[in-house]
């Protein structure tokens, strides 16, 4: 019945002469669209937004980056602006943080293992991280459709300094979160970063500043499955003594809190410590702390020669 | 078996390496009829604006008209706000409450107990004293 | 089960004889082998014969090492020919000095491939595109030859004309079975991408980078660039069959 209703002729035509009134209105909605488009494609134009001069300023980006570069790097693909958006942009400066933040954790820890090597990478520059540094950034993702802030008559630069990645349309990319758009345009401005003087030592100040600035602890990294094994196996590739585990002191053993604190030595050196309420926890302890003094090692910065590691043992 | 691995993330440290102010945006909202907005009109059409405005680049100023009380209201980069009432204060006042503004961190102000006023990311320099550690002599023993 | 050797072990602290049998054959489950036997690569030659027999300096020669100064000492390259598979781990292997050269290599392509002039092809693709950022052309990343360039197939035809495959230290899976299987263009990547990460960590940046540019980027026909040109060309004539 509503259906029909709504078929109703007059009704229909009623609203074709609706839609004639609101033409011009449509027309110059989509003037305001072309707007955003034609400001940020065209490179010779200053934009001044307010976003963007903030954003850049904040970040104490170099001169040469121009405000539609940045603009661009935080337009996504998926925001609908064809072939001016930040997809390859994206590419290098992954490229970029990736080399950087390896070479650096090499270096500060030659001794470790592959696997924990690129978690450690990871827990510096996967989507999470860098969306957070993103919003530590300031940066704003735009919420807001092109009806809304049309209909606000909000100033066009102003979304040109806001993440762009939301499109109007029903066939929305999948898996792009708001996340994930945050941690492209992050590592766009990086690539972007590079383009300006093309000199990998000052991105890579940039990165140090921003990216390896953070704090991680690489012993939390580790989780050992069988490590007086372990231990052991690394003692014999060494040719160290086979590590002995000894009870150094003990408290209140028949009690039911009992504590022992268990050395572990190779010869007469001391490899590593642990304390445990039982006598075989604690042995675990001492062997998991040898074993990441081992992995763990830091060279001291600038005094010895580089440290090319082994790998690590393969039980 | 070889070594496993858990995820972890890094943790921010602003200022080590580069620091971000946290107040990213002040929004001054005055009225251009009411009395109680004196103050901060005072403030606008000074010259201080403007210099606030040339000495802080990285902040975005926006200054909206409303009818109403004034009121400062700076936004941060933890995603919070901080709105502070002008309203009948002088120009000078109306100053303090923008320094005010731009040096907060946009963390809840919270009140901190005795023995709670360190809060650090790194280990004990001087390290935990242990009972088990000392001379056998001495040691208690259970 | 056909030979038995008994080797003495007289190293631990109290001097206890432990005696110990070590395999040689087919493998059985948790006996040990015979380095003798285990220590050999798929092509037959002895992990110590590498630098006694003087296979390092073919190594050498072959990635043109000298040719741009680089001395890697020995067992830096021992270590780059020894893949982690090889005798379960016990000899130094590539495994991280991979993970560096292989970002390095990656970068440097990137960058390779941003110094390209734009193409035709490029420009007829999109018309209103601005592919030109501050002078390097953006335009190519992430596209089919960038990523050629430096893929495994490129990079394993990169070592088999040069005759550095039948040096490569790894366990293969199946010798019946084919390369694919067996995953040996990876392994083959992972030498060449840990020659490059062990320049870059012993040699610096600048000779690291000189190296790619010259020896895996350059214009010569066994170079990256000519192996991945030809071997896209193979795969579209192909396509079109």
């Amino acid at each position: 019945m509503s259906v029909l209703k709504l078929l109703n002729p007059v009704r229909v035509r009623g609203f074709a002469s609706c839609a004639r009134l609101y033409q011009s209105e449509l027309s110059s909605l989509k003037e305001y669209k072309n707007t955003i488009s034609t400001l940020l494609k065209n490179p010779a134009h200053e934009l001044t937004s307010p976003n963007l001069v903030a954003l850049h300023s904040r970040l104490r980006l170099p001169q040469g980056l121009s405000y539609s570069l940045l603009s661009r790097c935080l337009t996504c693909r998926s925001s609908g602006e064809v072939n001016y958006d930040n997809v390859s942009l994206n590419i290098f400066g992954k490229s970029l943080l990736t080399l950087a933040v390896t070479s650096e954790l090499m270096k500060k820890y030659p001794r470790l293992p592959g696997v924990v090597l690129n978690a450690a990478v990871d827990a510096y520059i996967n989507d999470h991280v860098l969306s957070n540094v993103g919003r530590s950034w300031g940066i704003e993702p735009e919420t807001q459709s092109v009806v809304d802030r049309y209909a606000k008559k909000e100033n066009v630069t102003i979304t040109l300094g806001k993440l762009r990645y939301f499109q109007n349309s029903v066939d929305e990319l999948h898996n792009f979160t708001e996340n994930n758009a945050m941690a492209v345009a992050v590592r766009s401005i990086f690539a972007a970063v590079y383009s300006v003087d093309k000199d990998f030592n000052q991105t890579h100040k940039f990165i140090a500043d921003h990216i390896l600035s953070r704090k991680l602890d690489v012993k939390d990294l580790f989780a050992f499955e069988q490590p007086t094994r372990e231990l052991a196996a690394l003692c014999r590739r060494q040719g160290l003594e086979r590590p002995v585990s000894k009870l150094l002191a003990e408290n209140g053993r028949l009690s039911k809190s009992p504590l022992f604190i268990v050395g572990v030595f190779s010869g007469e050196e001391k490899l590593g410590e642990g304390y445990g309420s039982s006598l075989k926890e604690a042995k675990a302890r001492a062997a998991t702390d040898a074993l990441l003094k081992w992995y763990c090692y830091e060279p001291v910065h600038g005094q010895q020669n580089v440290v090319i590691d082994q790998g690590e043992v393969l039980v | 078996m070889v070594v496993k691995v858990l995820r972890q993330t890094s943790i921010a440290r602003n200022g080590v390496g580069a620091f971000v102010l946290p107040c990213k945006k002040i929004t001054l909202q005055y009225c251009n009829w009411g009395g109680s907005s004196q103050g901060l009109r005072d403030f606008l059409t000074s010259n201080r604006m403007i210099q606030w405005a040339e000495k802080y680049p990285t902040i975005q100023f926006e200054i909206v008209r409303k009818s109403g009380h004034p009121v400062i209201k700076g936004d941060y980069v933890n995603g919070r706000n901080k709105a502070i009432c002008v309203k009948n204060l002088n120009i000078d006042n109306v100053e303090n409450k923008l320094k005010l503004i731009r040096d907060a961190s946009g963390e809840q102000l919270r009140h901190r107990t005795k023995n709670d006023n360190v809060d650090t990311l790194n280990d004990s320099v001087r390290g935990i004293w242990s009972p088990l550690h000392l001379s056998p002599a001495i040691r208690h023993k259970v | 089960m056909s030979l038995t050797k008994i080797g003495l072990n007289l190293s631990t602290k109290f001097g206890v004889r432990n005696g110990s049998y070590l395999h040689v054959g087919t493998r059985v489950r948790g006996l040990k082998r015979d380095p003798v036997e285990s220590l050999k690569n798929p092509h037959g030659l002895h992990y110590d014969s590498l630098v006694k027999d003087g296979h390092v300096s073919t190594v050498k020669q072959g990635l043109n090492l000298e040719k741009y100064g680089i001395d890697l000492p020995d067992d830096i390259i021992t270590q780059c020919l020894t893949h982690k598979s090889f005798a379960q781990g016990i000899k130094p292997y590539n495994q991280k000095l991979s993970i560096i050269g292989g970002h390095f290599v990656k970068y440097q392509a990137c960058l390779h491939s941003l110094g390209l002039p734009v193409s035709e092809r490029q420009l007829s693709q999109s018309v209103q595109s601005e592919p030109v950022i501050n002078g390097l052309n953006f335009g190519m990343l992430g596209k089919g030859s960038s990523k050629m360039l430096i893929s495994k197939q490129s990079t394993a035809e990169f070592l088999q004309r040069r005759n550095l495959d039948k040096l490569v230290f790894w366990n293969k899976r199946d010798t019946q079975k084919s390369h694919k299987y067996n995953g040996e263009y990876t392994v083959l990547q992972t030498v060449l991408n840990s020659v490059v990460g062990s320049v870059y960590l012993l040699h610096g940046q600048d000779k690291a980078t000189e190296y790619v540019l010259h020896e895996l980027f350059s214009d010569n026909s066994d170079s990256l660039t000519k192996i991945s040109e030809s071997l896209l060309a193979n795969r579209d004539t192909t396509e079109k069959l």
